[in-house]
């Protein structure tokens, strides 16, 4: 291999990793991608455009009998977004629901949430959620408190599809 | 809709919808939603599991430095303080 061009070692990882996050988007994964032979496999299992596209959601509840402080839901795919949200016994007159976790990949990375008197804390924030994982169509998340038993907490999981 | 509950060993951890654990029926999810809604509170490190049978045990929780009681944990989520 002939070496002939200068780069910008920096510049480059952030413009692989500008194209590493639309290709995991896209595909609906969070998969770490080995330049270059990850990204033509992952680009290659994208379907292609100009057909008709839709979106793919489950959604669900549950009530914990006993505080945990981890929880796993069965989701048939790796989702792009993902919500757990929970509503007090008075809603909606107090319109006490809070998001408690979520996250987005167009933010870099999956970001957690919970509000708390309308504030957002992110990852790394005392008592935010702090771990997820997904495999073999489980998504396990785990909070450093319990949540509370006797609550309703109530999922959303969605991608796109091509 | 589809009803379910999470058992693990004798007890019951969860009920909810969607395509976790066993399905069950909606009359067995609400009378497991009802017992829930009745658990006894938990005090200092005693806390109560719901077995199969549909009653409470007591059980000694193990002691984490890090936990936060379950009315703590209830205000964060609800907008209390953090």
């Amino acid at each position: 291999m002939a070496v002939d061009k200068l780069v910008d070692s920096a510049q480059l990882d952030a413009d692989l990793t500008s194209v590493a996050n639309a290709i995991r988007t896209k595909g609906g994964t969070y998969a770490q991608l080995a330049f270059p032979a990850d990204f033509v496999s992952a680009i290659n299992a994208i379907s292609g455009g100009g057909g008709s596209s839709g979106i793919d959601i489950v959604e669900g509840t549950f009530t914990l009998a006993t505080a945990t402080k981890s929880k796993s839901l069965s989701i048939d795919f790796q989702p792009e977004n993902f919500v757990v949200f929970a509503l007090n016994d008075t809603f909606p007159t107090d319109s006490s629901w809070k998001t408690l976790v979520g996250f987005m990949p167009e933010f870099g990375s999956p970001w957690w949430v919970i509000n708390r008197n309308g504030a957002s804390s992110s990852q790394g924030t005392s008592r935010a959620a702090n771990y997820h994982s997904y495999s073999d169509g489980t998504f396990t998340f785990s909070f450093n408190y319990n949540m509370p038993a006797s609550v309703t907490y109530y999922w959303y999981a969605w991608r796109h599809t091509a | 809709m589809r009803y379910c509950k999470e058992v693990e060993n004798s007890y019951i951890l969860a009920v909810g919808t969607g395509n976790d654990g066993v399905e069950i029926l909606e009359e067995e999810y609400n009378a497991i939603i009802a017992v829930i809604a009745q658990k006894p509170p938990r005090t200092g490190a005693t806390d109560y599991r719901l077995k199969t049978d549909l009653t409470w045990e007591e059980y000694e929780v193990d002691p984490d430095p890090d936990d936060i009681d379950e009315a703590e944990a209830y205000n964060i989520i609800f907008g209390g303080e953090a």
